[in-house]
Order: C-alpha cells, then structure tokens, then sequence
C-alpha cells in the first residue's frame, strides 16, 4: 500500500490543514482547559485592549475574549462534526436507496423519483433562512441548532452518494454479485456503497466548515447558542456594537480564528477530492456544478 | 425553444406548491396548538380561538391544507402577533430594500465575475489564477457578518470615511417612503443630497455580499474555462489554425451555461446571507424581519419569510434554466 506515500507527497498546504484540523480537534477536547480565565464569569476589567495578560483583550462584560474563544472551540467544533455526521449517516442511506437500480425494479425507480423530488423541495428555500426557520420554529436551542444543520446539509450528502452509487452499480464486480446470487440489498450494501462513499467523505470535511459558518451565523443573530455558553458567533455579536468605537478586538479575533477553522477544513476537504482524482477514482464532488441548483440529470425539468 | 421553454415555465406554480407544502407539513409537526403558537404569548383565549376557526384546525388534515393554501393564493399570509400587521403588509414594505441590496450585489458579482473568468482563461496557469484560486477559499471560510464589521471599523471608524453604517439613510436626509428603496425614493423626491447619502449607505454592504459571495461563481466559471480552453472542440479550432483570441472566445460562450447556473445560486445564497448582513448594517429589509420573527417567536412570521424567501428562490431558478435554454441547445430537452 502506498497510501503513506501519497499522503507525504501532498503539497504542504494539505500538511498544515491536515494539522490545524487536527489541532482543531484536540481543541475540542481540551479546550476550555486551556482557557486562562473564566469564559462565562463577568469581572470588571471590561473592554481592555489585547495585552501580554488578555492577548485578545476583554469584551463588555470583562471575560477575556481569548479564553472564550478557546472554550468555544468545544461547542462550535462538536455541533459542526455530530451535525455533519448525522447528515452524511441519513444523506448517504437516502442517496443509496434513491440511486442504486435494484436491478432494474420498478418501485426502486418510483422511490427514487420521489426521494429526488422532496430533495428539490428542501434545497428550494436557501440554506440560511431554512435553518433560521427550523430553529425559529422548534426552539433556539443547542439540540435544535445540531438538527437544523444536519437538516439543511442532508441533500447534499443524498445527491453526492447517488450519483457516485449510479456511477458504481453497472461495473462488471455488481453483475459478478448478481451472478453469485446476492441479495439486492446485499448488494448495494457490501460491494456498491463501500465503493461510492470516498467523494462524499471528502465533501464531508468541507461540510463541518459550512456547520461551523451556519452554527456562528444563527448564533450571531442570537437565534443559535446563547451566551453566556462560549460560542464564537455569539461572542462576534457581543462586539459588533463595539466596532464603531474602535474596540474592535471582540469581533475580530474570534472571527480570524473562527475563519482559520473553516479555511483548512475546506483545504483538507479540496485536498482529498484532488488526491482521489490523481488516483484515478471516480471522485463526484461539487465543483462543477452548484449544489443549490437541482444539478446535472435532476435539470431537466421534465 | 418556445416549446422547452414554456414546459419549464409550467413547472414553476408546482415548485411553488412544494414550498408551501413543506412549511405547512414543518408547522404541523410543532409540538403544542398552532393557534396559540400562532398567536402569540400575549393572546387572550378568545384570540386563540378566532385564530383556530381562521385556520381551519378542528376540521380534517387535508382540508386544512386545502384552506391554508387558498389563504396564500389570496394574498393572506397571517397576522404577525408582535407587529400586529398582515404579515404580506410587513413583507412587502420590506422586500424592495433586500432587494436593492442583493441585486447590486449581484450586478457587482456579474461584471466582476466576467472579468475575473476571463483574466483566469487568459493566463490559467499564472499568478493571477492562483491569487484568484486563493480568493476563493479566503471568501469561503470568511463569515459574512464578520466581513461587514471589519468593513466597517476600516472605512467608518478609522478611515472615517462615509456615513454613519446603520440603516438606508442618515436621519436627517429622510425622503417619503414610495418604492421602500432609498436610492430610488430619493430620486422620485428629487432629493439628490438624499440619493448620494444613500449610495453611500449602498457601498458597505453590497462590498461585503460581492466579496463573500462571488467566490463560488469564479471558482466554478474560472474551472469551467480552464477546462474548455483544454477541451477537445478548443485544441481542434488550434489544429486548424483560428486565432487565440477566436478560440478564447469560444471557450468564453462555452461557459456562459455555467455561469448563469452559478450566478443564480449566488442569488439564492445572496437573501440568506441579506439576513446576517442587514442585521450588522442594521438595513430594516427582509432579513432583519426574519430575524425579529425568530427572536421573538412570531410563527406567522417565520412561515411568511420562509414561503416568500423559497417562492423567490424558485422563480430565479426557473429564470436560470430560461437563460440556460437559450444559451444551451442541450438544455432543451
């Protein structure tokens, strides 16, 4: 195997986002260890600038920005990744189902049609104003953000896995199985699915930095995680009313950090979809076309 | 065409049915009584129970959806139980400013896009491909609401330039609200200090949804170019001869399908980001509407942005495939 190879072979690019993802991860578990100060308890050192003691200075109510934006990594980084994986679990079950031919059966082409339709139907309504919607509606809370991203994000995973699945099911090892007396959904499950998932993976790593874009959004409106749990949308809204009187650290550091984030989880995500295309698989990845639009054979408006 | 084009066009009233059906089965699935949520926290029983009979909610599910649908058909989106107005009332004095604002951004997105995609079919391997490249991931990872207030601590609170980044107008140039859009209410007042306060209200938040948002319509239209300049059909035209700047041309027209398709999303994608970006330059459109709706809990409300915000979405999108159908023969299908 020389899949270690390879991977030391990627530009650098792809070592240090690899490695600020895993830093990521590691923040998430350890980071409000780390915090220096109390991320949620008032003191009135208020609206200090970036110092050697408060190297992101304080916000309005004396917490001291860096630790909450080290405490935050916890809640942003655990909604986007449980989020994600809740819609690439759901999404890539759809997509299988609305995809894969059962070998020519009629129903299976009938669920299709009407799996691919209800997809139309949710990427009908932009993402933003959706999860906005379904957290209005539901309750502004943590549980309820998890499920709004993970709801809104699921077509996209559907549409990745069946496309890659349809691409998959006429090769020569699917007819091999059919010959031997596989069941369908033996089929699909064993020898289809394990062979159509790597673009959807790699899209996956995109994926958490959108979660984590959408999670600061809504709490930035004050519609997602609200203070005083450290959250980084949350913490940039506590300082906008700030930037106009020049204290402008409240908001500005934990967005760089936020944006740093998101930046090499999509890198990383770029890179995987480029080493698979090197390798020569058949990587169906967004790029081309855009998601929003129902996209290749779904345009047809027939 | 007239014929591809039409049956498209058709399809777009089914569409729209699909968005209201998605809201009306999301509100049935609510926990509690529609008519008090609806309602409000500050209702009475007796209101509750007016909402109930307007709704519809002691008869049968399918007859309410019928009901609930012939509501929207005439125009009646609900009360909003925090602004005690029709909720189409309080939509419609507020779309005209989102739309202004997400329109410029488009129109910016659209003649910058153009130029960028060109410079990248140009020079696909140079430094200005790979800067542009760069751009992309930098506006993908960039909260938009962030963008807004570093604009604004840059232009506004150090480089103090412009006006005062709240809202559509100072205080004291306000002009009477006709179209709800300032630039043109000035204008239609004859106002012109009015209208240059309002250009300059403009500037700030059209920049930060043209930064943010035109990053995925160059990524996609520049890969697209860079592909047709290496495609077969492209190395054919060399082989026999017909100048670069012939060549680079239609590769440029081989592109167009795909750029409308991602100008399109991009204007989708646009009203949601209206929402975060008036919220920090405190618009007063459609989007901050939204958001007050949610904060406060206004069921009426939520529903009424989302139908119109999908209806929206849909009617650009059918827009998007009339284009396509035109610039595309493989699209009339």
């Amino acid at each position: 195997m020389s899949a270690p190879r390879a991977w030391l072979r990627q530009p650098a690019a792809t070592l240090v986002s690899g490695g600020v993802v895993a830093a990521t991860v590691l923040l998430a578990i350890i980071g409000p260890a780390l915090a220096p100060f109390n991320p949620e308890r008032p003191t009135p050192r208020v609206l200090l600038p970036p110092s050697p003691a408060h190297i992101f200075g304080t916000d309005a109510s004396g917490i001291d920005v860096f630790s909450v934006t080290l405490a935050a990594f916890r809640v942003d980084v655990v909604i986007a990744l449980v989020s994600v994986g809740i819609s690439l679990a759901a999404g890539v079950m759809l997509g299988a189902v609305a995809g894969y031919g059962f070998n020519g059966s009629r129903a299976a082409a009938w669920g299709s049609a009407i799996i691919l339709r209800l997809l139309d139907l949710v990427q009908s309504i932009p993402v933003f104003i959706l999860a906005l919607a379904l957290v209005g509606m539901f309750g502004q809370t943590v549980r309820n953000v998890v499920i709004a991203v993970a709801f809104v994000n699921l077509p996209v995973f559907a549409r990745l896995t069946r496309a890659a699945v349809r691409s998959v099911e006429h090769r020569e090892f699917v007819a091999a199985s059919r010959a031997l007396g596989v069941r369908e959904a033996g089929i699909l499950g064993s020898h289809v699915l394990p062979n159509s998932l790597d673009g959807t993976i790699a899209y996956a790593s995109i994926a958490v930095g959108g979660a984590i874009l959408l999670t600061a959004g809504l709490s930035f409106l004050g519609a997602g995680v609200r203070p005083p749990t450290p959250e980084w949308g949350a913490e940039i809204a506590s300082g906008a009313g700030y930037i106009v009187t020049g204290q402008w650290w409240i908001s500005v550091l934990p967005g760089l950090v936020l944006s740093g984030v998101v930046f090499s989880f999509a890198l990383l995500g770029d890179a995987a979809r480029a080493a698979l295309e090197r390798a020569g698989r058949h990587a169906v990845l967004p790029g081309e076309q855009p998601l929003t639009v129902p996209a290749g054979d779904e345009r047809a408006p027939a | 065409m007239a014929f591809f084009i039409g049956r498209r066009v058709l399809l777009l009233p089914f569409q729209a049915l699909g968005v209201v059906t998605i809201v009306f089965v999301l509100v049935h699935l609510l926990p509690g009584d529609p008519a008090a949520l609806m309602a409000g926290p500050m209702a009475t029983a007796s209101q509750i129970a007016q909402i109930r009979t307007t709704l519809g909610l002691t008869q049968p599910l399918p007859v309410q959806y019928v009901r609930y649908v012939n509501r929207l058909l005439h125009g009646d989106l609900g009360t909003s139980w925090y602004t005690s107005n029709p909720v189409a009332t309080d939509l419609a004095q507020r779309a005209p400013a989102t739309l202004e604002l997400i329109t410029l951004a488009l129109l910016g997105i659209v003649c910058l896009g153009l130029v960028i995609a060109g410079i990248i079919a140009m020079r696909p391997r140079g430094l200005p491909g790979h800067l542009i490249a760069a751009y992309g991931f930098v506006a993908g990872a960039l909260p938009d609401f962030w963008v807004g207030l570093a604009l604004i601590f840059l232009v506004y609170t150090r480089a103090h330039l412009g006006p005062s980044p709240t809202g559509q107008l100072s205080s004291h140039a306000a002009v009477p609200t006709v179209t709800g859009i300032a630039t043109i209410d000035a204008l239609l007042a004859g106002d012109l200090g009015a209208f240059n306060d309002a250009v300059k209200h403009l500037v700030l938040p059209v920049a930060t949804l043209v930064f943010i948002y035109m990053g995925p319509v160059v990524r996609i239209t520049g890969a697209a170019a860079v592909r047709s300049l290496h495609s077969e059909f492209s190395r054919f035209a060399q082989s026999w001869g017909i100048a670069p700047w012939r060549r680079r041309y239609y590769a440029l027209r081989h592109v167009m399908p795909t750029f409308v398709v991602a100008v399109a999303s991009a204007y989708g994608y646009l009203l949601g980001g209206a929402v975060l970006v008036e919220t920090v330059f405190s618009w007063g459109g459609f989007g901050q509407y939204a958001v007050q709706a949610v904060t406060h809990s206004d069921y009426a409300a939520i529903e009424g942005f989302v139908i119109v915000a999908g209806i929206f979405t849909v009617l650009v999108y059918t827009l998007a495939d009339v284009l396509q159908m035109a610039l595309d023969p493989r699209a009339r299908r």
